[in-house]
């Protein structure tokens, strides 16, 4: 009985070390719009990932496969050892899943609408009570108890819909554009709940449109177009540019020097591997064809060493949108 | 983020904990729903109204108000809020919550299929129930009038309510389809509604409700109300929920009754069973057959457990069409013996009378897989119903043709050289013979042309439907394997 219940450690720390979803292959073929290409990732147990795509890139139709709300034309998805297809039963115990568009019950208070998930993930009268009280607390809800849905905002709106999904306590949360339509102040909110949830150890998985927050959120990001994966890696990789493949390599980089910026143009001029980008009254923006820290640095040590007076050498680094774009024609070229 | 400590009084036990979650949401937005607080206001005021009235017009012509006022104000009024009013509440019941992701939602949650639409049909029945409530005072009142049977109106309202579960189970049902389809059916609905209000009117069509059919039609009520929810639940359900299982059980039990009282029931029991139930014996065929293939090991697994049993039984009740036409043939093998039965044993009809008989079964089941081939060889449709009710339709506009080319009140002889050409078309064929009378040469070349046709049926889709039933033969080899597999571990686990 002791030897069922409770695995040797080993065994647990195999478990752990196991991707918690699995994507092999992935299609989704609607009429004919061919949604998700063959799509294959894992998403590792605990962080925030984050799934970035254009309109229609199959985003949506991903997650909701993921949440076993949609069932794939081919290929497969196994959250936590159980296909999603075959066997939803216990995916939908591990998964917390928030659409982008949440549907509301005008007639029913928040309170009762959290109550009423409460007594459908099972739970008896005072877990049911902590449960939603702890939700509500969690999520800043409870000033807002006895609100009717009809008349919440925006941002109320989502922050129950978040305090919906956490009811179950679910190990993978599915987030599809959560932040879409925020104000700043709820935003920032948002950010927040990732993080405290993070911290908790819980998977997360968030598209978003907007890069910028989810480049701050995430440990890893994935990029989708046309329903097919052309990215999948940190977020630092992606905005420093040190990425495998000559069209990510290059980096640029602003330099500041004391006095006359022409010794700087100068040595630019001459050594290999580097190119003006622009000059500035009180510098350059110079391009390194190689782009890695070691080059970086030669770089630094060379010019130093050739009399440019450096005030400041800053590796410039790529907002996501302009990753994302270089991405997406670079795969069309 | 901002926490607060701000606490509010818990509001959660409005409700017992055991209730379904489904009734307790369903309660709370329905009866705070303007829908049913006005259907309720105004049935009071309308009760009130026909009360007054009817006060009135007794003291005008002192015949006492039962002959008109109540009785011509009183049951349209209730039937349409019982009947009409709630339960059609439910032609919103999944579609609504499909639109805007909410229903998503709840299937996510430890709720099943089956307890989300049973509690969306529970809470509206309870509306109805306390509608049904509030009107019972001014039952009781009429009778101080005179001229009216309480006792009568009561089983009628009884009867009303009845009507009211399967018509809300009809509505939810109908709500998992598209909105054109709901509303046609909607509006094709009403002239049966107005026929049935005009015999609640006549006191010889409320005593056909009366003690003595209430066994069946409450059977009925009962059997119709489970399928339609059964029905709905299969809609939103996830694929690896095998409702199939169910159905098909249901039609098979269903067509097991058939047999049963055709065997051993009276002769009126038998007939009115089999007229009741047939509607469910032929859309059961008809849903099996136009089913997507489905292949989940899952399932599979769940039959192989029982060793030979199950993976026979997996053959006819796991879900895809190419099971379903097994299922199909086994429904109509039980119906045809049942329909025998009675005709020719039990009736004792001359023999071309039961060749006529057999010859409506047979074309009634030719009929149901007729276009089979049609959606087996177009897999790019999703709506499967589509093609079948297109060839079907091709089938009656041919009737509608021959019946043109050859009007009625020739002799069959004409018949026959001008509908000959449709015996290749059961649905027509069936047609012609329901309304040429009972000829035994015309039945007789109808039950060959039947047979015919479900042969070449079979032999129109043999490849696919091999293939497909060699896919689920794989699928329970390796279910029996991989429990095998399991069986000797634990073995090994043991001696070890």
């Amino acid at each position: 009985m002791t030897a069922a219940t409770t695995p040797p450690a080993s065994s647990a720390e195999a478990a752990s070390a196991e991707p918690l979803v699995e994507v092999t292959g992935l299609n989704r073929v609607f009429d004919r719009v061919h949604a998700v290409r063959d799509l294959s990732f894992t998403i590792p147990r605990g962080g925030v990932v984050g799934f970035i795509g254009s309109n229609g890139a199959g985003k949506t139709t991903t997650m909701r496969i993921m949440a076993t709300l949609d069932e794939p034309t081919s290929g497969c998805v196994v959250v936590d050892g159980h296909d999603v297809v075959d066997n939803p039963r216990p995916v939908r115990r591990l998964v917390g899943w928030m659409p982008d568009a949440f549907g509301t019950y005008p007639n029913m208070t928040v309170l009762e609408y959290l109550d009423f998930f409460a007594r459908s993930y099972g739970f008896g009268r005072a877990e049911r009570r902590a449960r939603v009280e702890e939700v509500m607390d969690f999520a800043d809800l409870t000033p807002l108890a006895d609100r009717q849905m009809g008349k919440l905002s925006k941002g109320m709106g989502q922050r129950l819909c978040f305090g919906r999904m956490l009811i179950p306590d679910p190990a993978l949360l599915i987030l599809d554009e959560p932040a879409a339509g925020l104000d700043p102040k709820a935003r920032l909110e948002f950010k927040n709940l990732v993080r405290l949830l993070a911290e908790r150890g819980k998977t997360l998985f968030i598209s978003s449109h907007i890069l910028s927050e989810l480049g701050e959120m995430c440990d890893s990001l994935l990029f989708i177009d046309d329903g097919q994966l052309v990215f999948h890696g940190d977020a630092d990789a992606l905005k420093h540019g040190t990425l495998p493949g000559a069209a990510m390599a290059a980096a640029a980089v602003h330099v500041v020097v004391a006095g006359d910026p022409a010794p700087l143009v100068e040595w630019a001029e001459t050594s290999q591997g580097w190119r003006i980008l622009e000059v500035r009254r009180d510098g350059a923006r110079l391009e390194s064809a190689a782009g890695t820290a070691e080059a970086l640095a030669d770089g630094l040590r060379r010019m130093v060493t050739a009399g440019v007076v450096v005030v400041e050498f800053r590796r410039e680094q790529r907002r996501l949108e302009e990753a994302f774009v270089d991405m997406v024609k670079s795969r069309a070229t | 983020m901002t926490r607060t400590t701000h606490k509010t009084a818990w509001r959660g036990d409005d409700f017992p904990t055991w209730l379904s979650p489904m009734v307790v949401k369903e309660l709370r937005q329905g009866v705070q729903s303007g829908v049913f607080a006005w259907t309720f206001v105004a049935l009071q005021v309308a009760m009130f109204l026909a009360l007054s009235f009817g006060v009135l017009d007794f003291d005008a012509t002192g015949r006492g108000p039962g002959t008109f006022t109540l009785q011509y104000f009183f049951w349209p009024i209730v039937a349409a809020a019982v009947l009409v009013v709630i339960p059609l509440r439910g032609l919103g019941a999944i579609s609504a919550e499909q639109a805007d992701g909410k229903l998503d939602l709840v299937r996510l949650t430890r709720l099943s299929a089956t307890s989300i639409v049973l509690g969306k049909w529970l809470a509206i029945v309870a509306q109805g129930a306390l509608l049904v409530t509030a009107i019972l005072p001014y039952v009781v009142l009429r009778y101080f009038f005179g001229n009216i049977n309480v006792i009568g109106d009561l089983v009628t309202i009884g009867w009303l309510f009845a009507g009211s579960m399967v018509v809300a189970a009809a509505a939810i049902a109908l709500s998992t389809r598209a909105r054109g389809l709901r509303i046609a059916i909607a509006v094709l609905a009403l002239p049966l509604f107005v026929s049935f209000m005009e015999m609640l009117d006549n006191p010889g069509g409320r005593s056909l409700m009366g003690p003595g059919s209430w066994v069946g039609l409450l059977a009925a009520v009962v059997l119709y109300t489970a399928v339609l929810l059964e029905y709905s639940a299969a809609k939103i359900a996830p694929i690896a929920e095998n409702h199939a299982l169910r159905q098909r059980s249901l039609a098979l039990a269903i067509g097991v009754v058939w047999l049963l009282v055709a065997g051993f029931a009276a002769m009126p029991t038998a007939i009115l069973t089999i007229l009741t139930t047939l509607p469910l014996v032929i859309a059961f065929p008809i849903g099996a057959i136009l089913e997507q293939p489905v292949h989940l090991r899952s399932q599979a697994a769940a039959f192989a457990r029982f060793g030979l049993p199950g993976r026979i039984a997996a053959r006819v009740l796991t879900p895809g069409w190419a099971t379903g036409l097994v299922f199909a043939v086994m429904m109509m093998a039980l119906c045809l013996s049942a329909w025998w039965w009675v005709a020719d044993v039990r009736y004792g009809v001359p023999r071309g009378e039961t060749v006529w008989v057999m010859a409506v079964g047979g074309l009634l089941g030719a009929t149901v897989v007729f276009p089979l081939p049609a959606v087996v060889w177009l897999p790019r449709v999703q709506n499967r119903l589509l093609p079948y009710v297109l060839v079907q339709l091709v089938c009656l506009l041919a009737f509608a043709y021959a019946s043109v080319m050859k009007p009625y009140g020739t002799a069959w002889e004409s018949w026959w050289e001008g509908w000959m050409w449709l015996l290749p078309l059961p649905l027509a064929s069936l047609s012609c013979l329901l309304t040429s009378g009972r000829s035994g040469a015309m039945a007789l070349a109808c039950l060959m042309a039947s047979s015919a046709v479900t042969v070449v049926v079979f032999l129109a889709v043999r490849r696919p439907w091999l293939r497909e039933m060699r896919t689920t033969g794989q699928l329970l080899a390796e279910a029996q394997a991989s429990k095998a597999h399991r069986a000797g571990a634990v073995d090994r686990g043991a001696t070890a």
